[in-house]
């Protein structure tokens, strides 16, 4: 029989998911405004741009300047991204092996403090204190929760009730505040790379034609 | 009281009008601040209210109130207002008086965020409640009642081009020359801003001369000539239909090929981008801006140009509406490049460019104007560093404001569109180069 915090943590994935699903298809039935205009160029392009050269650090002017914060960020998500490997993976794992506890502790600590830097920035940054709310914090620090008690189990070798009583609070809070960003930003970014992929604005390679392609 | 009950009742009825591009956007910023130094405004005045993540929170923070769980229930918690915790005036300032939707902020949104979108959907909305700032609705209403933004007759006109007919014969020295008019089956329907007949009509001998060098079979209309749009700006879509409607129909009953928009952003993306969507259809006939015009004319060899009538070192200013929103990034470049013999870029440049302040419709809107010119520090910066003595730009709007920094700046240079600077450089079928290169209106 499965442990009843794991049932749990599982309970709160499936809600987390159903209600992301249900977030997307109401988006997906809103009114939607196709671009008519013929193209200049190509929409593809602009996701496939979104997705890649748009995410390199001295590809926008905004993180090149502030670039600690942007390392930080990205760091902050791929160690979140491994926390909630490390979840699913706990339900097939007997105990951890070594190289993962060494290597996946580097990467959760790597996280903790890029995540918990990016905090102390909000609270004492005047100009991103008035843009926060108190989603803002508490989002962070659930997260900052979740990688904690992730690498707490990597140390113990195995996945203690604790762990997945915060993933239920994760999973739970994770549609319904800030945390729905993981979705709609996937979904933004797309849009933004169509957009201006179709008006030729965005472009793979340096040089832009000059005629309409 | 009543009055923000209307409010929230229109509010509440707007809400059903979202649109998928809209509630993905507002569900995804995060607060990073990544974007606060893209915003010239936020360079300028150096206050979080400049940040483009603050200004989009003020419509954000209306569908958290309405359109979700937590907002519904724990408003504070994730930062959701009530229409009647904003005071109207403060968000009327915010989203007209404060964002000229240039969309640099979009490129370098960490997300993907387009703030310039947002910002006019929130002007939809202060359209629908009454409160866009007079100067603007009265060019949006002049273009909507007299068919175009300064109300000029079609005698006016008439007057105004025979007489500018007769200096571009004297100028290319050939009788036969002409400013056509309604001309039916002719291959491109020039459109102007009311600004050049009204007060730089210059720059229509500059763009006449060209197409007399290249031998285009061109017209300009005497009733729908008016290719800007400030309905775009004012957030009014039924407006921008009316207005967009007429030149489309203009194009058609005369048979043009292509539409040849005059130097002006706006008017150039609301026609060739906005229009199809406000009308639902594409056209029969293509939207160029005059620039992809001229460019083809070069490549083809149609016109020359003596890139040594223009030798003082020229910048360029990218106009946001036609270059980040628009596309046309690289024309204007290579015109350049054939028309003047120091060619400096501006840094940075293209679709990374700082706006000039003047875009979002914020030249009509008296009320602003202090905060406008603030507002252009960014761009002044990058015309010192550039070192350039002439700054060329295609947009009237961007000269307008460019003319301005120039006085309140002292930066000591001349403002040009680029027609003007090929009519310089023209060398005319007599091989003659153009004499007339001084065009006092320009000049700061
Ligand atoms: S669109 Fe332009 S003016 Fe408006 S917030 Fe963004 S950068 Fe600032
Ligand atoms: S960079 Fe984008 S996600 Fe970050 S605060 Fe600005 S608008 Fe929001």
């Amino acid at each position: 029989m499965m442990p009843l915090s794991q049932a749990l943590s599982l309970g709160a994935f499936l809600f987390c998911l159903i209600a992301l699903l249900y977030m997307l298809l109401q988006v997906r039935h809103l009114p939607h405004q196709r671009d008519i205009a013929p193209p200049r160029g190509r929409w593809w392009e602009g996701i496939v741009y979104a997705f890649t050269k748009a995410l390199l650090p001295w590809s926008k002017e905004s993180s090149a300047r502030h670039l600690v914060s942007y390392l930080a960020g990205a760091v902050f998500h791929l160690s979140t991204f491994f926390a909630l490997f490390l979840f699913f993976l706990s339900f097939w794992l007997k105990s951890v092996p070594a190289s993962l506890k060494a290597w996946g502790s580097l990467g959760l600590w790597a996280g903790l403090l890029c995540g918990f830097g990016l905090l102390l920035k909000r609270i004492f940054t005047p100009y991103l204190r008035s843009l926060s709310c108190p989603d803002d914090y508490f989002s962070n620090a659930l997260v900052e929760a979740f990688l904690l008690v992730s690498w707490l189990s990597l140390r113990e070798g195995n996945f203690p009730p604790y762990f997945y009583l915060i993933a239920v609070i994760f999973f739970i809070y994770l549609p319904l505040g800030k945390l729905r960003h993981a979705l709609f930003c996937l979904y933004a970014r797309a849009v933004w790379g169509g957009f201006f992929g179709r008006r030729g604005v965005l472009s793979l390679w340096e040089a832009k034609g000059i005629e309409e392609r | 009281m009543e009055a923000i009950a209307n409010h929230r009742f229109t509010l509440e009825s707007l809400s059903k009008s979202i649109t998928r591009r809209l509630a993905i956007l507002v569900n995804s910023c995060v607060h990073c601040g990544l974007c606060s130094d893209s915003c010239h405004y936020y360079l300028a005045e150096n206050n979080s209210r400049f940040i483009p993540a603050f200004r989009t929170d003020r419509l954000s923070s209306l569908f958290r109130r309405y359109h979700t769980w937590l907002g519904r229930r724990i408003p504070f918690w994730v930062g959701a207002k009530e229409v009647d915790a904003l005071t109207l005036k403060e968000l009327t300032d915010t989203i007209f008086g404060e964002c000229t939707m240039c969309g640099r902020c979009a490129i370098n949104c960490s997300i993907g965020m387009d703030i310039g979108f947002l910002i006019r959907e929130a002007r939809k909305i202060l359209v629908e409640l009454d409160q866009v700032p007079r100067g603007l609705q009265s060019a949006v209403d002049k273009a909507v009642t007299t068919g175009n933004n300064m109300a000029i007759t079609e005698e006016e006109l008439i007057g105004t081009l025979q007489w500018l007919e007769e200096e571009l014969q004297q100028e290319v020295g050939d009788t036969w020359a002409k400013i056509p008019l309604n001309k039916a089956g002719a291959r491109v329907l020039y459109t102007l801003n009311p600004r050049e007949p009204k007060f730089f009509p210059l720059s229509i001998i500059a763009i006449a001369k060209i197409f007399y060098a290249a031998d285009e079979d061109w017209t300009l209309s005497s009733t729908n000539f008016d290719a800007t749009n400030y309905a775009y700006y004012s957030g009014d879509d039924q407006a921008a239909r009316t207005i967009a409607r007429r030149l489309v129909d203009e194009a058609e009953k005369l048979g043009a090929r292509i539409l040849a928009v005059t130097e002006c952003g706006h008017a150039y993306r609301s026609i060739r981008w906005e229009a199809p969507n406000w009308l639902g259809k594409r056209f029969d006939f293509q939207a160029k801006s005059i620039l992809e015009l001229i460019a083809e004319y070069l490549r083809e060899g149609r016109i020359r140009l003596d890139p040594s009538a223009n030798s003082k070192p020229t910048t360029l200013h990218d106009p946001c509406n036609l270059v980040r929103y628009g596309g046309v990034v690289e024309v204007q470049r290579y015109i350049l490049r054939k028309a003047v013999s120091n060619f400096v870029e501006m840094h940075p440049n293209r679709e990374r460019n700082f706006c000039c302040g003047g875009g979002g419709g914020l030249l009509s809107m008296s009320e602003y104007a202090e905060l406008r010119l603030k507002a252009g520090r960014a761009k002044v910066e990058q015309i010192r560093q550039a070192g350039a003595k002439v700054v060329a730009t295609p947009c009237h709007n961007c000269i307008d404001q460019l003319m301005e920094l120039n006085k309140n700046y002292n930066l000591r240079i001349e403002v040009k569109t680029i027609g003007e600077i090929i009519a310089d450089a023209l060398i005319l079928p007599s091989g003659q180069i153009n004499p007339s290169s001084d065009y006092p209106s320009k000049k700061g």
